[in-house]
């Protein structure tokens, strides 16, 4: 009997090691477990840095001749979508400024097309500000995607009422919390663009909203957009440092240093569990893909395997 | 045997219990990025970019200069960081008239200047994309000891862009620094040409915020590189990078 029970115990535990260990990274699923009833895919697919790059850079461009724009980016989606149609397109900030028509238009084109493009969620970057922060609420009526921001003060500007802290996504079952943040615009931006927007420390802030999604509200997934950067030689705070002080975070998608990052950062947060970092250059040059694979019903599993063990 | 049961009951009772807590589980994860150069386009968002493009083109697309390769950003020191300060200085000189021998130097930021320059055809969109705020000139009067507070910024930063003067950087010091072909003097004051978000303490230039004096020329940054580019043309000249080492690093 004690041997049976040990068996039991170990099985029980193998499962749940071998989960984890997939957890770290896996070879890719057979195409029979992907079909599955039991896994969820999702694809998240991101931006950072757009900078008004509505077209792609002209042919005599010196770096990045015929790259990138929305048009052609719009194409890649429409084909991925093909492929699987359990998508969340998002943007870690600094849509604005960069092209004539962002000088001309004020950011009204960017808007649209990534409306048309069924972006998600942004949040807000330094550069967002460039013609003022009533900018960003006149063009908004042309946004029909999420603004979301939880470590600037609004409620004394014209933004009060249109930035999220975080919004909860439910995808294919999956619920998705993505909250936002962005870098200290004192010194970044005049003070007559930004208002009365007040910058706060955003790793307390971050972990408090991360908390009451994972906890609170349980979600599955925690995504952070940011625009605080991605590593900076003096101490300033960035992606890369803030990372491993965070908890209940699992992805970061960050902007600001325009890093083109081959393949996202693997850290571990506050926790010790894993929180991948990831940013794509600027201008729309790259669109990041990250596949998600989650097996949910564990709860029949659980019990399948309980009652076939004994 | 009664064991047996408790053990099972104890078994079964973790298992809800991580069932409850991790209803789903992230399994696998697999990233790419996907470079975005191929030539099919969405036509909806094609066709919603044409109007504004027709509109911005009629706008943009005049030549006002050729050069002979591209300018392009570098660490210490930059073609497109020596064209930017070599044109704003000219073209301030030129709107300060008699007072031309006013401005010694020109200081601006590496992060400000956000696009290169191509060989061949420039047009009035290539300065917007070098220059798309709408940032203004402005005069600065510097005492000596805020120079050297900003030649020592300079060189903790590893070079910015700068016009009228040459430096060596020796890890975080200025040395060698000559301006107008004389020796830097902190006794001295000087006349400094930037624009108002730097000289408003931008990008943490806080070296700018006390100046003794500030005038504010009336000219956007844009508008002088556009002049600039055509000045040249009219000389019949044209745009030819260069780096003739006012920024060095010592050995």
């Amino acid at each position: 009997m004690a041997e049976f029970n040990y068996q039991n115990r170990r099985d029980f535990l193998k499962y749940f090691v071998g989960t984890s260990a997939v957890l770290t990274g896996f070879p890719a699923l057979s195409k029979e477990v992907l079909k599955s009833k039991d896994i969820s895919h999702l694809t998240i697919l991101y931006t950072n840095d757009l900078h008004s790059r509505i077209e792609p850079f002209p042919t005599n461009d010196p770096k990045f001749a015929n790259m990138g724009g929305f048009a052609r980016r719009a194409a890649v989606i429409d084909s991925i979508k093909k492929e699987n149609d359990n998508i969340l397109l998002l943007d870690a900030g600094d849509i604005f400024q960069g092209t004539p028509y962002f000088n001309l238009y004020h950011g009204e084109l960017e808007y649209k097309l990534m409306s048309l493009m069924q972006y998600d969620a942004t949040t807000l970057g330094n550069h967002d500000f460039d013609l003022g922060i009533e900018n960003i609420e006149k063009q908004m009526s042309h946004a029909n995607f999420s603004f979301i921001n939880c470590n600037y003060n609004f409620s004394d500007t014209c933004l009060h009422d249109k930035i999220l802290p975080y919004k909860i996504f439910i995808k294919n079952g999956i619920k998705i919390g993505v909250l936002g943040y962005g870098i200290e615009l004192q010194g970044l931006v005049d003070k007559k663009m930004y208002k009365n927007t007040v910058y706060q420390d955003p790793l307390g802030i971050t972990n408090s909203t991360a908390k009451l999604l994972k906890n609170d509200l349980g979600c599955d997934y925690i995504i952070a957009l940011s625009h605080l950067g991605f590593k900076y030689e003096e101490k300033k705070i960035s992606d890369s440092s803030m990372a491993p002080l965070t908890e209940n975070i699992d992805l970061i998608i960050g902007g600001h240093t325009h890093s083109f990052l081959e393949h996202p950062l693997k850290l571990s947060n506050k926790a010790g569990k894993e929180i991948y970092v990831t940013q794509v250059g600027w201008a729309g040059i790259w669109l990041g893909k990250l596949d998600l694979y989650f097996s949910y019903n564990k709860k029949k599993i659980s019990h399948n395997s309980n009652n076939r063990k004994i | 045997m009664i064991t047996y049961k408790i053990k099972i009951f104890f078994f079964s009772a973790l298992i809800s219990l991580y069932a409850c807590q991790q209803k789903t589980l992230v399994t696998n994860i697999s990233e790419t990025h996907i470079i975005v150069n191929e030539n099919k386009v969405d036509s909806t968002i094609y066709n919603t970019i044409s109007p504004y493009k027709k509109l911005q083109d009629e706008k943009m697309k005049t030549v006002i200069a050729r050069s002979e390769d591209a300018f392009l950003k570098a660490d210490v020191e930059s073609t497109l960081g020596n064209f930017f300060c070599d044109a704003v200085l000219f073209e301030t000189k030129k709107l300060l008239g008699a007072d031309s021998a006013l401005v010694d130097i020109a200081v601006f930021n590496k992060g400000g200047l956000r696009n290169a320059l191509p060989k061949g055809n420039i047009t009035v969109g290539n300065v917007f994309e070098l220059m798309p705020f709408d940032n203004e000139l402005v005069i600065l009067k510097l005492s000596g000891s805020q120079v050297k507070d900003m030649l020592n910024k300079i060189a903790e930063k590893g070079g910015i862009p700068i016009g009228g003067m040459t430096l060596v950087i020796n890890k975080t010091m200025a040395s060698n620094v000559i301006i107008k072909g004389k020796s830097f003097d902190e006794t001295k004051d000087y006349w400094i040409v930037t624009s108002d978000y730097l000289a408003n303490g931008g990008d943490n230039y806080t070296f700018f915020k006390n100046a003794k004096e500030r005038k504010v020329m009336n000219a956007l940054l844009r508008d002088v590189i556009i002049n600039y580019c055509k000045d040249i043309t009219q000389q019949g000249k044209t745009l030819k990078p260069t780096l003739d080492g006012r920024i060095q690093l010592s050995k």
